[in-house]
């Protein structure tokens, strides 16, 4: 596109983008360097063992699938009903649900806390999956249904004269078309769930429910901040999505332009 | 689509659940909030103590508050700025035929996947005034320019800035490489053979026809802005004093640290409302979009 730099041109571009991979890398490398002061690359391994964070793996697993898999079906389904369906009322179903698009969990602490104690939840996993679903859902909906909007609409046509019914429609001919447009939902509800900080810090209290990104704050707790730990914790913690980007960067980048622009 | 079929019963069926747990949650939740917010209450046991609009007025009167909401505005105003600027100028550098720009694509998104609280915990350590940063500083000879960056009130702010930038300039490089991808590659012919220069051709070829991205990257720069919690709680605190405190930073201090939940649900309310203006862009701007 910019191929025909001059010399001058293409000099300054180079230089740039070392400066920019520089900047970038710094202080990744910084946290590696540190993760291996003291005992060395054994820090992995006393944060592997003598933590419970397999246990914490496990648990952001459960809490980031079970979201995932709540925000995809409630979305797809909430927009099945605005978009394709349509009773009486649609819009204004649609406008109450995206009201909460922009709402940032911490909003709703005071009721949450109250209820989520009153009812029992409390230091259960559910008391971090609810919020966060209902957190994802505006989302869920909007980019589902402006996707559904945009199939042709002989689609849902021939899918009537088939004589299927709405449920047989639903999940053998709009989930396989909606393929792409859940991945986006999967891939924004999965990185929210999987990095969330706030909702487990105030709802878990017992270590056995307690997800990764606590981990580091668990070393200042349990152990008078042990700096290398913690830098190796969080290396730890990341690797997973790290690894599932790289691999997936084709879908990721994709997925992320069309959730943001859709 | 818009043939009449006898009103089915079942078509209320789908929406639903969405709506129920929506419904339950946000729409209870904040008329729950503004019930609370008439209350002079701790958040344990049931509020009794009625005090009106006493939590706003105090709200108005609230120095901190006024504080929150400056930073929480001044995060969001220049994190999109810079973000933008540099994704911007990233993109457009990756399509020239620099070296290792399939290592910049890769690597400037990675900071983007990371949990907030992984980079906020790791960016304190770093950047204590023996930490990491300074001590590469030093081995560059760079002596003069160590910092206490984020435990001095005159930098920590614009280090929390700059962390965020860091950390998510590769989404709005991302969006922008993948417009720029859209764009006819004739247009940049035809304005090359009308001897535009580089500098020309970014400023009245792409830059105009990538005013989707900036509207898209400015709406989602705001809501994130809003939202932002884990990086300011994780690296100051808000602090040193109230310096650094964000909206949600204080709403949470209030409820969880200082059992002013009453108060605190008032602050939430105008959280919710600012939430409210920016959910009726994106709409509107996604819903534009997609037509």
């Amino acid at each position: 596109m910019f191929q025909f730099q001059r010399l001058p041109g293409r000099i300054l571009s180079q230089l740039l983008v070392l400066v920019a991979l520089v900047v970038l890398v710094v202080p990744l490398v910084l946290i590696v360097k540190e993760s291996l002061a003291g005992e060395g690359i054994s820090n992995y391994g006393i944060v592997l063992s003598s933590t419970p964070f397999l246990r914490f793996f496990a648990n952001s697993l459960i809490v980031s699938v079970s979201t995932v898999v709540l925000v995809m079906f409630l979305g797809l389904s909430a927009s099945y009903g605005f978009a394709v369906l349509r009773p009486r009322g649609s819009p204004v179903g649609a406008v109450v649900i995206l009201t909460g698009l922009a709402l940032p969990a911490i909003a709703l602490v005071v009721p949450l806390y109250y209820v989520v104690q009153a009812i029992g939840l409390l230091d259960t996993y559910w008391s971090v999956i609810i919020p966060l679903t209902v957190i994802s859902i505006p989302f869920g909906v909007l980019v589902s249904s402006n996707y559904i909007r945009g199939l042709p609409a002989e689609l849902y046509e021939a899918g009537r004269l088939d004589g299927a019914n709405s449920w047989q429609f639903f999940w053998q001919i709009l989930v396989p078309i909606c393929r792409p447009i859940l991945s986006v939902v999967a891939i924004f509800t999965f990185l929210a769930a999987w990095n969330e900080y706030l909702l487990p810090l105030l709802f878990i209290q017992s270590t056995d429910l307690q997800v990764l990104t606590q981990v580091p704050t668990y070393f200042q707790s349990e152990r008078a901040v042990d700096t290398p730990k913690i830098f190796a914790a969080n290396i730890l913690i990341s690797v997973p999505v790290v690894v599932i980007f790289i691999v997936l960067q084709k879908t990721f980048r994709t997925g992320i332009s069309a959730g943001a622009v859709k | 689509m818009q043939g009449h079929r006898p009103l089915a019963l079942s078509d209320y069926l789908w929406a639903l659940p969405a709506l129920i747990l929506v419904v339950g949650v946000i729409h209870a939740g904040i008329a729950a909030n503004a019930f609370y917010s008439l209350f002079d209450w701790s958040g344990v046991g049931s509020p009794t103590d009625f005090v009106g609009g006493a939590n706003y007025s105090k709200l108005l009167q609230d120095p901190v508050f006024w504080q929150s909401l400056r930073n929480t505005l001044v995060f969001a105003v220049a994190t999109v700025a810079i973000q933008l600027t540099f994704g911007l100028a990233l993109a457009i550098l990756v399509r020239t035929k620099v070296h290792l720009r399939g290592l910049l694509r890769t690597l400037v998104f990675v900071p983007v996947v990371l949990a907030p609280a992984v980079v906020a915990t790791s960016y304190r350590i770093l950047l204590t005034p023996d930490g990491g940063f300074n001590h590469l500083l030093q081995s560059l000879g760079l002596n003069g320019f160590d910092q206490a960056w984020l435990a001095d009130p005159k930098t920590a702010f614009g280090t929390i800035i700059l962390i965020n930038v860091w950390q998510y300039t590769g989404y709005s490089f991302l969006i922008y490489d993948a417009a720029i991808g859209q764009i006819d590659r004739g247009l940049f012919d035809a304005a090359r053979i009308d001897g535009a220069t580089t500098w020309q051709l970014n400023t009245t070829v792409v830059a105009p026809m990538l005013r989707g991205s900036h509207l898209v990257l400015i709406v989602l720069g705001f809501i994130s802005s809003l939202k932002m919690f884990d990086l300011v709680f994780l690296t100051t605190g808000g602090g040193p004093g109230t310096t650094t405190q964000v909206l949600t930073g204080y709403i949470y201090k209030q409820v969880i640290a200082q059992f002013h939940a009453g108060y605190g649900a008032a602050l939430s309310i105008v959280l919710v409302l600012i939430a409210l203006v920016f959910s009726i862009l994106q709409v509107r701007l996604s819903t534009s979009e997609s037509q």
